[in-house]
């Protein structure tokens, strides 16, 4: 099988399992992040497949090689991959152009063809005037770029990025995503990005794991991973939601004070009794009046808390009939006082059952 | 049950091969071969030495059988358990005084307005240079009970007859062995009240605490761990010293250890029994390092730690002077007196008749330079040794504190600490080791430099060993990992980045072995064949023929040497290297 | 005239060459024959107690003189420290020292009875004062290469010669309180041999007397002489050559009491090691000790010379004008380690 493929992958740490039956398969060229929060395995299985740790279950291939499993582990400088280190890891000791061309060197490329490609990568990360500095003169984010051009220019199999932008702040952070985005459409490298930061991913990723207490809770696109979250925990660590219990019947969901039916609701269904689902707070319309829609739910009720985010408002919307509490975000210009009356609608298509 | 498509079902993942394995040649680093065999090196220099140490001291000496007779003969005497005795008592009091010297003058240099702070250092850090037994000799040439020059400006004062200080005595001993061991409490102490940031001190002066009550309340506790390690460490060093008892204890008449085992070492030779006299001193280094864990945990010390921070400067107001003055007392005692009388006296036609013009000769040089049989050659073989013991230990050091810091084997931490057990074997208990493991057939080092570059090395590798482990320490892993990731082996990660980041504290380290290495005389006296004599053994066999101008005037050229290699690696390194803890 | 000149220059350097020859021409048939094999050799490996390292240093480089092409190295402490070392040689099968020269010919009797010691008789001991030569092994295991009679020393500064001790029960005097310097017979030799003598004399109550004046112990018997010429000490324990060259040549305030009670007469001896790396070097430089060179060499330096017939430096004793007594080597092994223990008990070290 092409590209990078994580077989019930696991990692015991004494009788922690740091992770656990991980499977991921990583096509050619494509870019995929591991997203959790801190403790989730992300960086063990990162360390993983650059050949740091190795597995104490399943296995790691790349393009059909085998390349870890519990039994030993190729060594990483025996890889071909390259990666770029939450510290950076630029070597003070030498000067930008050398901390490129390392790589590079160890491959025993001619000298000429070594400048040649060191110079080519500082231009594409726009340091070129910077070749001949030590890294103490340089800033962080001119430090991340070296990182990133010493990683990318030995054109590596796999490229590993853990957390490469936890230590710069936050204009910088925002300018080297699209950065990093930048170089992988250019080399179209197959990467492998750690990150905890859930808007990093967004940007940079084709795929996003999201992972949890070593486990793997969802893959899927950044679009679908907001839209449809399959778990609580997705739901909840990406972007903020609604969770709301229900009783599912065989042709209606039963909510506290309403009820939808299954035919409406975006995803297959099967089976009965007590569900959860998930509803984005985008997915639902506060108005003044009643606005009665096909298709659509309407809950009447007050606004009870309100906060202004700038780009939206966020309200705390109370239903007279059963009491239940939704945050609804709603554009700049629907204003609503709290306690005001009001009347919420739901889009039935945008409600996700999710796995508890 | 509503059940929902699993998130992360595959149809893949159930289609594995039942074996899964990485070819062999793929997984291969031959740098694991190399951590073997450092491993193996570390036995050879530390286990087996001490291995043997131990068994010959079961041994019987003519069947080779095993017996006891050894401890009956080591302590069957009065005589041999008060050696045993007298050196306790000894190296108690010498800890006294060298935390007496050692301590205040950390204070004084690091945390107080002090006038001549930097002098106070530098002249510390000449006790560092000046071996004991110079040291010991210019006492007696200061303080020799009739010609000493104290004494003898105390004659013509007071027309007394009697001396005013007597060297040959138990006050002249420890002295002596203070003199020459206190830099370390120094330098340890002064780390450590570096270390100290000074809100801690802040915090109490707050709650309404003096400067006084803060420095005995807070401060002082804080240092205490590196007060308590460098007074254990001063014990060691104490007991364990052989140039300065064997000038001083046997006119003083106190027998000490090691004098006593350099009478096994006599005709009867009784290795095994010298063996088993100098087991106690590795029990009772034991004894203390336990004692020193048990301290430590039950006051519950949190080690100081973190950032020096601000660290505010005490105020002595007039109180100044009066630390200074002490200071000055202990610099003179320590360093300036003895090194002043030894200069005079290699400049000197005979030492006792006081400076003149008509006194002036280089002739002593002249002597030790060209006519001496064998000090040219063991100027030569000092500072050979030196350099190979410093670069050896240094070299082998690096690679170890690697290993144990990046545990690339199993057990690594055993190794870290056999890399720093040398450290609590006394030298000269560590050469009756090598003595019994390597001189003796079929090995056969006797008199050879090889042994004695082995046991130096071996002795040397704690300081060593705690640097380079400092050093890897400070390192980032991930500057090796980038190596790896990008295609090095992990060798290329030590000679690319780690080395090179390296340099400075490597190079600091070095010279911390060089110049104790160059002067080394415990470890050397058993070792030492007829053609690999080192300087420090010339010395104490001029010092025995009575030459003390031309032993002052060897060993003025030997600190020449070790100066200039100090200044030379100042101007590297920067000047306070050796003060500061890496 | 010019052609005259260069035959002269020319004639020079010939000449040189001729006298040169004839230097080499003195030796005899079975020395040229051991200079031959040492030079191969290449050099000799002295092991010495018996003199300082200067005076050693000395007799060296008299024997490189005169056999270009031998190296000698000379090896010199304390006559214990000697002995340990080659003890410790032997025992490690790793013997370095070719010969040895000790004031203790007890050690020589044990180490032949080790059988460590080789057989040989030099040429040179024909010409040997007989009386020396008797003191030496009876089966040529080791030769006699010197007597330095140990004497009383006193600082001519400090004490006048009339209140200068008499003889060696004088030094327990108190009036010596503080001011007597011996040797440490576990250290040296001679003063191992001075100790059995004491204690056949006068019983150890001589010591426990000495003791009352607690005297400096030095390591070397040559420690307590230093002590009194640097005024350290007013009266000690001393080998005489030391005493005269140093008062003679150096105008040191130092004299000699030759006691009443005699001097003693430790006769100093070399011996070739049995294992000694360097055999031939090693014979050719024991026959070179007994040889005229060193026996000059002796009287200037205010020692006995060896061979008959050389005259002793000015101001220089002949060796039957006073009282010397010896320890017979058998007694001394047989009495050392009696003394040796009892010494230290007595001075706790």
């Amino acid at each position: 099988m092409d590209g990078l493929v994580l077989r019930k992958l696991g990692r015991r740490f004494g009788a922690v399992d740091a992770v656990l039956d991980f499977d991921l398969h990583i096509k050619p060229g494509e870019f995929v992040s591991l997203l959790g929060p801190s403790g989730c395995g992300k960086t063990t299985t990162l360390r993983m497949i650059a050949g740091f740790i190795d597995p104490t279950s399943g296995s790691i291939e790349l393009d059909g090689k085998i390349l870890s499993a519990p039994s030993g582990s190729v060594p990483p400088e025996k890889r071909g991959m390259s990666m770029i280190f939450q510290s950076y890891a630029i070597w003070p000791n030498m000067t930008v152009s050398q901390n490129v061309a390392f790589g590079l060197n160890l491959r025993k490329l001619p000298s000429d063809e070594v400048k040649k490609r060191v110079g080519a990568v500082l231009e594409t990360v726009r340091m070129s005037h910077l070749a001949d500095r030590y890294p103490a003169e340089l800033s962080g984010g001119q430090q991340q770029r070296v990182a990133l051009a010493r990683a990318v220019v030995i054109r590596p199999a796999v490229l590993l990025l853990d957390e490469p932008l936890s230590n710069l702040d936050a204009n910088l952070r925002e300018e080297m995503r699209f950065e990093i985005k930048r170089m992988h459409d250019e080399f179209k490298i197959t990467s492998v990005y750690v990150t905890h930061d859930q808007g990093e991913a967004m940007v940079t990723s084709d795929r996003i794991a999201v992972m949890n207490n070593g486990r793997l809770e969802q893959i899927d696109t950044p679009y679908a991973l907001y839209s449809r979250p399959k778990t609580r925990f997705v739901a909840s660590f990406i972007g903020r939601t609604n969770f709301l219990s229900g009783n599912c019947g065989n042709h209606m969901i039963d909510f506290a004070g309403f009820s939808v039916p299954l035919a409406m609701i975006g995803e297959e269904v099967t089976g009965g009794g007590p569900i959860t689902v998930s509803i984005r707070p985008q997915a639902m319309k506060l108005s003044a009046t009643e606005v009665p829609r096909d298709k659509v739910i309407n809950l009447q009720g007050s606004v009870q808390q309100s906060a202004f985010l700038g780009e939206t408002w966020d309200y705390v919307f109370q239903s007279k009939d059963s009491g239940l509490q939704f945050r609804v975000a709603a554009p700049p210009a629907d204003v609503f006082q709290v306690g005001a009356p009001a009347w919420l609608q739901i889009d039935p298509a945008q409600i996700v059952p999710i796995a508890d | 049950m509503t059940s929902v498509s699993h998130p992360v079902s595959t149809t893949w993942s159930q289609d594995q091969p039942a074996k899964v394995r990485v070819p062999w040649h793929q997984r291969l680093q031959p740098a694991n071969l190399l951590w073997l065999f450092l491993a193996g090196i570390l036995v050879v220099l530390i286990v087996a030495p001490m291995w043997t140490l131990v068994v010959s001291s079961f041994t019987d000496a003519k069947t080779g059988g095993w017996t006891l007779h050894n401890y009956v003969e080591a302590y069957g005497k009065e005589r041999h358990i008060t050696a045993l005795t007298n050196t306790l008592k000894m190296g108690a009091v010498v800890v006294v005084l060298k935390l007496a010297f050692g301590v205040p003058l950390a204070w004084a240099c690091t945390r107080t307005d002090m006038p001549g702070r930097n002098f106070v250092r530098y002249s510390v850090f000449g006790a560092f240079i000046m071996p004991p037994y110079l040291a010991g000799v210019g006492w007696i040439l200061l303080a020799g009970p009739n010609t000493g020059w104290i004494n003898r400006v105390w004659h013509s004062l007071s027309g007394s007859t009697e001396p005013l200080v007597n060297i040959f005595s138990f006050g002249g001993l420890v002295l002596v062995t203070a003199i020459g061991g206190f830099f370390l409490v120094f330098v340890l102490v002064s780390s450590a009240f570096e270390m100290i940031n000074s809100e801690m001190e802040d915090a109490a002066n707050i709650l309404g605490a003096g400067p006084f009550k803060t420095a005995m309340k807070v401060t002082f506790p804080l240092v205490m761990p590196a007060i308590i390690g460098s007074a254990l460490l001063s014990f060691l060093g104490a007991i364990a010293l052989y140039g300065v008892p064997a000038l001083i204890s046997i006119p003083a008449r106190y027998p000490v250890v090691v004098i006593q085992l350099t009478e096994f070492f006599s005709f009867p030779l009784r290795i095994q029994v010298a063996a088993a006299y100098s087991i106690p001193l590795l029990l009772i280094t034991a004894a203390m390092l336990g004692l020193q864990k048990l301290i430590l945990r039950r006051k519950g010390y949190v080690s100081v730690s973190g950032k020096g921070g601000e660290r505010r400067i005490v105020k002595l107001g007039r109180w100044r002077w009066v630390l200074f003055a002490y200071c000055f007392c202990v610099v003179a005692l320590s360093v300036l007196m003895p090194l002043f009388v030894l200069l005079l006296a290699a400049f000197s036609d005979s030492w006792t008749t006081g400076f003149s013009f008509s006194n002036l000769t280089l002739s002593n040089f002249h002597y030790v330079l060209f006519e001496h049989s064998s000090s040219q050659k063991a100027l030569v073989g000092s500072i050979g040794l030196g350099i190979v013991a410093a670069t050896v230990a240094i070299t082998l050091a690096l690679f170890i504190a690697y290993i144990v810091q990046r545990r690339l084997i199993p057990f690594s931490g055993l190794l870290a600490f056999l890399a720093v057990s040398p450290y609590v074997v006394p030298g000269i208990v560590l050469a009756i080791g090598f003595y019994a493991a390597y001189a003796l057939p079929p090995i056969a080092l006797y008199g050879t430099y090889t042994i004695m570059a082995l046991a130096f090395v071996t002795r040397f590798l704690p300081i060593a060993f705690t640097t380079s482990s400092a050093g890897v320490r400070s390192i980032h892993p991930e500057m090796e990992e980038a190596v790896r990731i990008l295609g090095g082996g992990r060798v290329t990660a030590l000679r690319h980045v780690v080395g090179p980041l390296l340099k400075r504290t490597l190079a600091g380290g070095w010279l911390l072995i060089f110049v104790p290495a160059a002067q080394e005389l415990s470890t050397a006296i058993f070792l030492v064949g007829p053609t690999t004599r080192v300087v420090s053994v010339v010395l104490l066999d001029l010092s025995e023929e009575g030459e003390l101008e031309k032993l002052a005037a060897l060993g003025s050229l030997l600190l020449i040497i070790i100066v200039a290699v100090v200044a030379l690696g100042m101007r590297y390194l920067g000047r306070d290297f050796m003060l500061r803890r890496s | 005239m010019k052609h005259a000149m260069t035959y002269v220059a020319g004639l020079v350097p010939a000449f040189l060459l001729a006298a040169g020859l004839a230097g080499a021409a003195e030796m005899t048939a079975g020395e040229k024959q051991l200079y031959d094999a040492a030079k191969k050799e290449g050099s000799v490996t002295w092991y010495v107690s018996q003199t300082t390292t200067e005076f050693a240093d000395g007799m060296c480089g008299l024997f490189k003189k005169k056999y270009a092409g031998v190296e000698c190295n000379v090896v010199r402490a304390s006559g214990q420290v000697i002995f340990q070392r080659l003890v410790q040689e032997l025992q490690a099968k790793a013997v370095q020292g070719d010969l040895m020269s000790t004031n203790d010919d007890g050690q020589m009797l044990q180490l032949k009875e080790q059988g460590a010691l080789a057989q040989f008789a030099p040429e040179n001991l024909k010409d040997m004062v007989p009386e020396l030569r008797a003191l030496a092994d009876k089966e040529n295991y080791w030769i006699t290469s010197g007597v330095s009679p140990l004497v009383i020393a006193y600082n001519t500064k400090l004490v006048t010669e009339a209140e200068a001790p008499k003889n060696w029960t004088d030094l327990a005097d108190p009036k010596w309180k503080g001011q007597v310097a011996i040797g440490h017979p576990s250290f040296s030799g001679s003063v191992g041999l001075w100790t059995i003598l004491m204690n056949d004399l006068y019983g150890w109550d001589f010591f426990t007397k000495i003791e009352k004046n607690k005297p400096q112990i030095g390591r070397s018997v040559a420690d307590g002489h230093n002590l009194v010429a640097s005024g350290e000490r007013k009266v000690a324990l001393a080998p005489l050559p030391l005493i005269l060259s140093d008062s003679i040549l150096k105008k040191v305030p130092i004299g000699v009491i030759y006691p009443t009670d005699g001097a003693l007469l430790p006769p100093s001896a070399t011996a070739i090691m049995k294992d000694a790396p360097h055999p031939n070097a090693a014979r050719l430089f024991e026959n070179f000790l007994l040889g005229p060179e060193i026996a000059e060499y002796f009287a200037k330096d205010y020692r006995y010379p060896l061979r008959a017939g050389v005259p002793l430096a000015e101001g220089m004793r002949p060796l039957d004008s006073y009282k010397t007594k010896s320890i017979a080597t058998v007694d001394g092994i047989k009495k050392l380690p009696e003394v040796q223990e009892k010494f230290r008990d007595t001075f706790g070290i």
